[in-house]
């Protein structure tokens, strides 16, 4: 186990969260446990239907209908907000934990002032007087890169562009100086040129100050660049988590190893036939009983058709779901037991 | 990528496209394709790349006109069919479109969406031979015969793409236009698709014009890159003399842009960090349309627009800083 | 669960050599497997279901079709029979419903007059249901200023009083009609339903599809922006394809709620126009003419008027409340 050196602002254990359809019971997170440090900036990668996005609105308590929490604690700041009542989460939502979404548009209200908007969430959560509130807005503005701000914060979401809506939700995450930032595929929907210009504003905050971020992403490019340390999710399972180097040099799962090589190199200078995944992603409703990832491995043992890997950590912080390096021990094990009888 | 010879099977000169935008009543016009000219060899895959609104997707539905163009010519295999009766030329050219969710009509089966270009065509007088070519189409793209009777949502984004894959090779065209085909789909998936399409390219000779907003895809699957900006062309060469040697200012910066999956890399890595936000298609800036953001910009660039021309062989560049 | 480190593997959990050897390609194929998935109809089968007042109004509906076209086949009488000595019964064990002043069983004739007012519902309604639909996705994909031309003529058509031009066009069309009756087969089936039905149709064909266009019209405008029209075109389709392969079936559920609200709609004008006189022609009766005869002696005997006033309300009502059941089953979108 990893010692802690500071305390965890956030401790997952084994969140499960089940949407309860008709045609079933859809498993989207089965049982992630993860923690994240002060200052730290954690990504999960994943594709879509992994449960990278779900995980992180159980923390905010916004899974949308009919999804539920079914098992496993969220601790935020050494306190249980698993099953907080909707009061008290709409105390914490805003102030302690900030979120950023894929489409700014949508999390924006057209009607208002974007001014008026940040306005909102400080007046609920902090007892600053109108001048000192607006003073925080230019402010905040100033942060994230929006020229004019005294100007900008007068208009409307729809006077502002894709990148500078998305400055404006990350200003509104940041008001009220939250101690955890999720960012929910915060740069999907940009285009590149305005994506880095999002990633190095967000990078320039991170140096700024010390929150802790999760950072959900299906782009390890966006990873790369941003994070300390990384959780791969496939089928509602972390499957990988270690520090970055860790998950780009010396990855261990397959479905990882696969990740990396399917994409195309840029700087490949010849003709490198990309190396996909095959078969298809799982179908969460009847998910296989062994491995998830089983029915896509080119390295699938009889085992993993039967049992669910357990937690196998291969060094400090980098822990794995996978049968692999267990059967190199338990080879390692006959071996050496061989040898002393 | 595909062998190639010299011969044109598309050529476009000075093609435009203009979308008109009522406002009362006055009517201004979206420049969404400026006058851009460019050809596409037999055998060969010409890559497209630009950020949402550059005018990529209008060009290449242009060229098949699914849009009409507004002026400028469009020749296939030498006949100019710019006004021509499409008919006979549909089953020439194809498509295959970035959302396999909105792409597949949801209310037909993946039977019968295949089969859709041979009724169409009239292919096929009996129902048997039609039912043979159907299964024979499904199983090119990787699908079994059994999921003919099936609906499309019952199947994942990859195996959809599939499906509208399948519906383009109906008809055994020469010419097919990949909208964005794997923009929509997980990275583990999308590495299946483009090299079925690869495949494809090899077994039937099939021309491509490839467009995404992702270069590194676009690198790894083209011959030549066009890179545009705002309706225009600003630079297009070979793909490994693009990526090595990019001579417009917005294509270093679409290079230097790009998060690469190499922690070491992009610590070590200095990004260019364009000011501000592409200009409004509706009203574009004089000159060089990439000026208000283009760090080198002169006066020069604001009064005339720089012309593509041929800075290196089959390199070209609009740039009017290129020494 | 998680494994403990420098714990030796077998203390933890039971494995064996076996487990480690490779999977073979079709058992991991045999995980792969695609689940059957509900499909549309299912789908919205299922809504309905949930939804009780929908369901009992569709037993209502199909109680009262019994009603109709089964029920006058068990009863000893006819509609135009008139019973010499059963002039003005009221409601008994010989005649349930009572008899009116000719002598003539009212069960039998309520039975009949909804079988009429039936007919003519889903009649026009179907009527509507094909010139609105064609002409709404004419409109609406070729748009530009063929849309423009149809969506004004739609637009007159709407502002006419329609009363109005439904009495005009009764008294108008009313001989030709008669005249082209008495000549032959000129209407095929339509001759037993006499020329007042057939009115009532061509007066619906000519102004009530508008409603129905106008929908139409809209649903199509999204759907031709629909990436799978632009394949279609692509593949060479040409417009009629367009909307008999892929605008009209994907327009469906709106087509089929549209039209089941059309039915109540349709029997209603019926009912009033009998009400008026301009319907149905005796000795043949509809709700609506029944009604209206009843009005005479509605104060010797109300119960005539009561019997045709009840099924009408009855029927309407069991057909609004199905639509709108079927609205929310066919298209949970449009529930807000």
């Amino acid at each position: 186990m990893a010692e802690n050196n500071n305390k965890n602002l956030l401790e997952v254990k084994d969140l499960e969260v089940s949407f309860f359809t008709y045609a079933g019971e859809v498993k989207a997170v089965r049982g992630i446990s993860y923690e994240l440090k002060p200052g730290e900036v954690m990504g999960i990668v994943g594709e879509s239907g992994s449960g990278k996005s779900v995980s992180s609105y159980a923390l905010m308590g916004i899974i949308p209908e009919p999804g539920k929490v079914i098992g496993g604690n969220i601790i935020f700041d050494g306190k249980d907000i698993t099953n907080l009542k909707e009061k008290e989460r709409l105390k914490m939502r805003g102030k302690d934990i900030g979120m950023i979404f894929q489409d700014p548009m949508t999390s924006l209200n057209p009607v208002f002032t974007v001014g008026n908007q940040i306005n909102e969430s400080l007046k609920k959560h902090t007892d600053l007087n109108k001048e000192q509130r607006k003073a925080r807005i230019i402010e905040l503005f100033r942060l994230v890169g929006i020229n004019q701000p005294e100007k900008r914060i007068n208009q409307y979401p729809h006077e502002f562009s894709g990148g500078m809506r998305q400055r404006v939700m990350i200003a509104m995450a940041l008001a009220c100086n939250p101690k955890l930032l999720i960012a929910d595929e915060p740069t999907t929907a940009l285009d590149v040129t305005i994506q880095s210009q999002i990633i190095e504003l967000l990078k320039d905050l991170k140096s700024k100050i010390n929150m802790g971020i999760i950072f959900i992403t299906h782009d390890l490019g966006v990873i790369a660049d941003i994070c300390d340390k990384v959780a791969v999710m496939y089928a509602g399972n972390i499957i990988e988590t270690g520090s970055i180097d860790e998950i780009f040099y010396e990855p261990k799962h397959p479905y990882t190893w696969g990740l990396l090589k399917s994409m195309p190199k840029l700087n490949a200078e010849e003709h490198e036939r990309l190396i996909p995944i095959e078969g298809n992603p799982v179908d969460l409703i009847n998910p296989p009983k062994g491995c998830a990832f089983a029915p896509r491995c080119k390295h699938c043992m009889k085992i993993c058709l039967e049992k669910k890997p357990p937690a196998y950590n291969i060094s400090e912080g980098h822990d794995i779901l996978c049968w692999l390096p267990i059967k190199d021990e338990y080879e390692r094990e006959v071996k050496n037991n061989g040898k002393s009888e | 990528m595909g062998n190639q010879n010299n011969e044109n099977l598309i050529e476009i000169k000075n093609l435009k496209k203009y979308f008109p935008v009522k406002s009362g009543f006055k009517t201004s016009y979206v420049k969404a394709v400026d006058d851009v000219s460019l050809y596409i060899k037999k055998g060969e895959t010409l890559g497209l790349v630009g950020e949402s609104g550059c005018g990529k997707t209008t060009l290449g539905r242009t060229i098949l006109r699914l849009h009409e163009p507004s002026s400028g010519q469009i020749l296939y295999n030498g006949t100019d069919i710019t006004k021509a009766n499409m008919h006979p030329f549909r089953r020439k050219m194809q498509i295959i479109f970035q959302d396999p969710y909105a792409s597949l009509d949801p209310r037909m089966t993946v039977g019968d969406i295949v089969g859709e270009p041979l009724d169409i065509h009239k292919m096929f007088q009996n129902n048997k031979d039609r039912q043979e070519k159907i299964y024979s189409l499904l199983e090119t793209v990787g699908l079994n015969r059994e999921h003919a009777n099936r609906f499309p949502h019952e199947f994942s984004g990859g195996q959809r793409q599939r499906i509208g894959i399948a519906r383009a090779l109906a008809v055994d065209p020469e010419f097919i236009v990949c909208d964005e085909p794997v923009s929509a789909l997980d990275v583990s998936i999308q590495a299946q698709i483009v090299n079925m399409l690869e495949d494809l390219q090899e077994e039937k000779g099939f021309t491509y014009l490839f467009i995404a907003h992702d270069l590194s895809i676009v690198k790894h699957i083209s011959d030549r890159i066009g890179v545009m900006y705002l309706g225009h062309l600003v630079e297009l060469a070979e793909s490994r003399e693009l990526y090595k040697n990019p001579m417009h200012p917005y294509t270093q910066t679409l290079l230097s842009a790009i998060p690469i999956a190499d922690p070491k890399t992009s610590r070590s890595k200095k990004r260019i960090i364009l000011e501000g936000d592409i200009p409004s298609p509706l009203n574009p800036p004089s000159g060089c349309p990439f000026r208000t953001r283009c760090p080198y910009a002169t006066e020069q660039c604001a009064k005339e627009r720089p012309e593509l021309k041929e800075y290196e062989a089959g390199h070209f560049a609009a740039c009017h800083n290129i020494k | 669960m998680k494994l403990q480190k420098n714990t030796l593997l077998s203390l933890q959990m039971k494995l064996s050599p076996e487990d480690f050897e490779p999977a073979t390609k079709s058992e991991q194929e045999d995980l792969n497997k695609l689940t059957a998935n509900t499909s549309y109809w299912k789908d919205a089968w299922r809504r309905l279901k949930q939804n009780k007042i929908a369901m009992i109004s569709l037993i209502v509906i199909i109680l009262f079709i019994l009603f109709a076209f089964v029920g006058p086949t068990f009863s000893p009488y006819t509609y135009d029979q008139q019973v010499r000595g059963d002039e003005n019964m009221r409601p008994c064990l010989k005649h349930l419903f009572g008899t009116d002043q000719l002598g003539r069983d009212l069960l039998v004739r309520v039975m009949v007059g909804s079988r009429i007012s039936l007919i003519i519902g889903v009649g026009s309604a179907l009527i509507v249901l094909v010139i609105g639909s064609l002409y709404g996705s004419i409109a609406g994909l070729l748009g530009g200023m063929t849309d423009n031309i149809m969506m004004r003529i739609v637009e007159i058509i709407y502002s006419v009083p329609d009363i109005l031009v439904i009495i005009l066009l009764q008294i108008v069309i009313k001989d030709p009609l008669q005249k082209a009756f008495d000549s032959g087969a000129l209407f095929g089936g339509l001759q037993k339903l006499g020329p007042g039905i057939v009115a009532i149709f061509i007066v619906y064909g000519l102004l009530y599809w508008v409603g129905m266009a106008r929908i139409v019209r809209g649903q199509v405008l999204q759907l031709k922006q629909m990436e799978y029209i632009n394949a279609a075109t692509a593949l060479g389709a040409n417009n009629k394809r367009l909307i008999l392969k892929h605008l009209l079936p994907n327009c469906i559920g709106t087509l089929i709620i549209t039209t089941m609200l059309q039915i109540p709609s349709a029997i209603f004008t019926e009912a009033f126009l009998s009400f008026l006189g301009l319907g149905v022609s005796a000795p043949m009766a509809s709700l609506g003419s029944l009604a209206s005869e009843a009005l005479n002696g509605v104060q010797s005997y109300p119960y005539r008027l009561l019997f045709p006033a009840l099924a009408i309300s009855i029927i309407i009502l069991a057909f609004n409340l199905f639509g709108d059941g079927l609205r929310d089953a066919l298209d949970p979108k449009m529930k807000k």
